[in-house]
């Protein structure tokens, strides 16, 4: 079958219309992702049947606990942390008060009610950060990727910088 | 006699951009900027020391994506029209600039420099570059490794292990299909790591990657011999580390070479330069003003009138940083020879595409670096990894840390404000992609629906590339790389919804492979959790 560039350009615009990505899936997640040392980014999605608290006028907060997978008895003396979580994103940055010899991590989204106990509507993977144990200092790239690090509309003239 | 080695390694990598939907595309140009100012530079280095009889051993990372760009006939047929562009602008430079001697001169370098360059692609090698590339590894001094399928920032694609797998092992059978070997060693992309990647490469027949320092000075046992001999990651698999010293000559537009003076000022092209009615044949859409190559001044220094490149000047100070880098890997040898209990092997890991690129004498650099270290005089010798390893055993055996050698040695240039909304997607995606092909596990399967099977496997790769979170972080092309993610999502989402209604359109299909050609051979059935041996259901 012989297409033209045309018939190419037609079929990639209406797929890209109609098939763009969009978040539609109604099962409950939760997923961990490494970023760096004490630093890791959450994204989930609770699906449509949201448990009741969620609903009400003034919701409990929504709480990420967070245990380490390796030792979770004595991460933090308790077996986990609570990160409160926004109720209007589904996702977020985490930054950990930590041991620094943790770096294996699971975590529950959840409603955590006054006796502690978490209602958890989503469990997530297991994440593993890399440990801090010195202080690094990276040799800058400033050469890094040449090629694509050119932006043909804000390029400007002949900057007078060496790089 | 020789205390120490030296390993320079290449990693050439470019993210998948070719465009038959359009007569031109501006994304292409990169492709055709490093084959003529990098890859066709470098060969003519290693043909040169060939031609020489230089004893010497560099390591070359070819990348999926850029050895599936070297081999299409359609962007080599672009690139040759690309380069009798460049030849043309040259000529009429030539004549543009007849009362200013200064700039002609140079006009004419430029012209010369084209007419080499389409000698060597078109004339010596067929256009065919990789073929150039294996004569060098053929003879023994030019040892070829690669990445991951297109360049997947490992650790972020982590959530499934099937992704990470299909990563390494598309990667290294695309190297196979088209060099005819497989590779020992493998370019972890950004030289991005997490603990249990070395099962994955062990399970491919890899031998060793590459991480940066603190990958090693971070590891799970002090490392005895710092950054200067190889981990055994407990399964046979060896991890290297980047020697920072030897990065930071190199990298630092402050401390390293790139910015002396003398060198070409990247930054001043008569792209730009020139009126807009005489260059508008060579620039984007005849009114957007992009790199020609053809550039006349130095560098100067900051804050001054630019002068006049002079490329002997230029050439000298090059063979002068050789020099330099060389004495200071020789200082460095000696003084870890005392320390250490076997030899010492400094990784010296760069981006190809900076030499002849950002930094036009980087090829020239490059072989006098490689000249001077085989002089028999030198105490340090050029060695690959694997010939390292052939050579020294019994190595230290920890788990390196997590760890890449982006800007903060994490993964935060890949995963932040600015692009971490691709993560969900291209997540659901692979999982998708595994129930679906789970789901036909033990079904008779149509060759339409192989077809769209297979295509909806080479979106997912493509979508999956580390270049369009970095472009997003770095904020230059980044509609082109939001436009790209989500072409390939859409696209994955297309054909899924169509193989999974039994409503596949074979126009439509055949659109898509004609546009994602990459990965020829791919097979989705590489997508199922236990991977089977052939491609029928079970």
């Amino acid at each position: 079958m012989k297409l033209t560039q045309l018939d190419l350009l037609e079929i990639s615009q209406e797929i890209r219309q109609c098939y763009a990505p969009k978040m539609s899936d109604n099962t409950p997640t939760l997923t961990l992702m490494p970023v760096a040392p004490k630093h890791l980014y959450a994204y989930w999605n609770l699906g449509n049947n949201k448990p009741p608290p969620l609903q009400e006028s003034s919701p409990l907060p929504l709480t990420l606990r967070i245990y380490s997978a390796s030792d979770k008895n004595n991460y933090l003396n308790k077996g986990y942390e609570d990160i409160p979580m926004s109720r209007t994103q589904s996702q977020q940055d985490i930054f950990l008060a930590i041991p620094s010899n943790v770096t294996s991590y699971r975590a529950s989204l959840g409603i955590c009610f006054s006796d502690n106990v978490l209602e958890v509507f989503a469990d997530s993977n297991l994440t593993q950060l890399p440990q801090e144990k010195s202080s690094i200092t990276p040799v800058k790239a400033d050469f890094r990727s040449p090629l694509i690090a050119i932006n043909k509309k804000t390029y400007n003239n002949a900057s007078g910088l060496a790089f | 006699m020789k205390h120490g080695f030296l390993s320079l390694i290449l990693h050439a990598h470019l993210p998948y951009v070719r465009h038959p939907e359009h007569d031109s595309f501006f994304e292409e140009n990169w492709l055709f900027e490093a084959i003529t100012e990098c890859y066709i530079p470098l060969i003519g280095v290693l043909d040169r020391l060939q031609n020489d009889k230089v004893s010497y051993r560099l390591t070359l990372s070819l990348s999926p994506p850029l050895i599936c760009m070297l081999r299409d006939e359609l962007l080599q047929t672009r690139y040759l029209k690309y380069l009798h562009q460049s030849l043309e602008l040259a000529e009429k430079e030539i004549i543009r600039t007849r009362l200013q001697p200064e700039f002609q001169k140079l006009a004419r370098l430029y012209r010369r420099f084209y007419k080499k360059t389409l000698a060597i692609y078109q004339n010596q090698y067929d256009c065919d570059l990789l073929s150039a590339f294996k004569k060098h590894h053929t003879a023994g001094t030019l040892e070829l490794i690669t990445c991951a399928a297109t360049h997947g920032l490992l650790p972020l694609l982590n959530i499934s292990d099937i992704a990470v797998r299909n990563q390494i092992n598309i990667g290294i059978e695309t190297f196979k299909t088209n060099l005819g070997f497989s590779p020992s060693g493998f370019w972890l992309p950004e030289c991005a790591y997490y603990p249990g990647v070395e099962t994955l490469l062990a399970n491919a027949g890899i031998n060793y990657f590459f991480v940066d320092s603190h990958g090693i000075t971070n590891a799970s046992q002090r490392p005895r011999n710092g950054v200067y001999a190889p981990l055994d990651c407990g399964n046979g698999v060896m991890a290297f580390a980047r020697d920072p010293e030897s990065s930071r000559q190199v990298w630092s537009s402050q401390e390293g070479y790139p910015g002396d003076h003398d060198y070409r000022e990247y930054y001043k092209d008569i792209g730009f330069d020139l009126d807009l009615d005489y260059i508008a044949p060579y620039i984007l859409d005849s009114d957007i003003r992009i790199n020609t190559g053809i550039k006349y001044y130095r560098i100067t220094g900051t804050d001054l009138p630019k002068e006049s490149y002079n490329p002997k000047k230029a050439q000298a100070k090059a063979r002068q940083h050789a020099q330099d880098f060389i004495n200071k890997r020789q200082q460095q040898i000696m003084a870890l020879n005392t320390r250490m209990d076997r030899p010492p092997i400094i990784i010296a890991p760069y981006d190809a595409e900076l030499f002849g690129h950002w930094w036009f004498e980087g090829p020239q650099w490059l072989e006098c670096v490689l000249r001077l270290a085989s002089n028999p005089s030198n105490p340090v010798q050029t060695i690959s990894c694997s010939d390292y390893l052939a050579q020294q055993s019994n190595h230290q055996i920890a788990i390196p840390s997590a760890s890449t050698w982006g800007d903060q040695g994490y993964f935060s240039y890949w995963i932040n404000e600015t692009n971490n909304w691709i993560y969900p997607f291209l997540h659901k995606a692979e999982a998708e992609m595994e129930q679906l092909v789970l789901d036909f596990d033990g079904l008779t399967i149509t060759s339409l629906q192989k077809r769209a099977l297979n295509q909806a496997a080479r979106s997912i790769l493509l979508a999956q590339a580390s270049d369009w979170p970095f472009i997003m972080k770095s904020g230059t092309t980044t509609d082109y790389a939001n436009k790209r993610i989500t072409d390939h999502l859409a696209r994955f989402n297309y054909l899924h919804d169509a193989i999974r209604k039994n409503n596949i359109n074979n126009r439509y299909l055949t659109a898509l492979e004609t546009m994602d050609n990459i990965f020829p051979t791919i097979n989705f059935w590489d997508y199922l959790p236990s991977k089977k041996n052939n491609d029928s259901p079970s």
